[in-house]
């Protein structure tokens, strides 16, 4: 009986031993699974961290781009507010010309004084040449600029003269030379223009003045 | 009645005689008027085209300044 009782408490000692290690070994898994857990939310942590950082960083730059956008907007709108405002300035200049000129007409077609008829004609004629007269006069000072624009242009070939004669690190490139040159025949093609429209000018004064003494004297 | 019917003829004829020339007058202040408004338009625009090409010049001139 003793046997027995000693037999079923062994048994008992062991079974415990048994159920001890067993318990320490799920322990111990549970241990690395929780470990294991605990990488893994870490690590979506840091991703998180990381995909919230990116947001951030494409947040920063879209909000830049929209500034830019913004920014260009603004300029274009500027821009073409500006060029309105000319086109607008231009078109209230013309129709001011135009009430002008039309008002002028009125006068010289209607309402010169109490003058009628032929004296009226004979006023218009008057004033007409008077018109001619001073545009002699203009023509004359622009024909006096013709001199000083060329004593100007041969003043720049003689500098872009010196300047191609230059060298080292002076010395002109063939771009510039030719932009400097290109610079000078332009110049002297207006200078051209300006003599041939000067001469026209005084041409047409010439017969102006002479149609308006014909005017009156063909009748009488 | 003779004296009266020879004065108002001799009025009518003054009165359509200086009706007419006054409308000859008028046509021809009209035509001389078209022929000065023509000249000073052709004057108007030559001296336009001047002032233009002598602007044109100026601006050139001044790119000479960089030479």
């Amino acid at each position: 009986m003793k046997l027995i009782k000693f037999i079923i408490v062994l048994t008992l000692f062991f079974a415990a031993g048994n159920y001890n290690a067993f318990a320490q070994g799920k322990s111990q898994q549970a241990k690395e699974k929780v470990a294991q857990k605990k990488g893994q939310a870490k690590e979506k942590i840091n991703k998180g961290k990381e995909k919230a950082e990116e947001a951030r960083q494409k947040g920063k730059e879209k909000a830049e781009e929209v500034r830019e956008k913004a920014k260009e907007a603004k300029e274009d709108l500027e821009e073409e507010g500006q060029e309105r405002a000319e086109e607008a300035r231009e078109k209230v200049k013309e129709k001011k010309k135009k009430v002008e000129k039309e008002v002028k007409g009125n006068a010289y077609g209607k309402n010169k004084g109490d003058l009628k008829g032929k004296e009226f004609g004979m006023a218009r004629v008057a004033e007409a040449k008077n018109k001619v007269k001073e545009g002699k006069e203009a023509l004359d000072k622009n024909e006096g600029k013709i001199q000083k624009a060329h004593e100007r242009i041969e003043a720049a070939k003689e500098r872009l003269a010196r300047a191609k004669e230059k060298t080292g690190e002076e010395a002109l490139t063939p771009e510039e030379i030719a932009e400097k040159e290109a610079k000078i025949a332009k110049a002297e093609e207006k200078l051209n223009g300006l003599k041939e429209s000067i001469k026209k000018g005084k041409q047409k004064m010439k017969e102006g003045k002479e149609k308006l003494d014909k005017v009156y004297s063909e009748d009488q | 009645m003779k004296t009266y019917i020879k004065l108002f003829t001799f009025l009518l004829v003054v009165g359509v005689i200086s009706c007419t020339d006054k409308k000859k007058e008028e046509e021809e202040t009209k035509v001389a008027v078209e022929k000065i408004e023509a000249v000073e338009s052709e004057l108007d625009q030559v001296s336009q085209e001047v002032e233009t090409k002598a602007k044109e010049l100026e601006k050139s001139l001044e790119d000479l300044d960089d030479i």
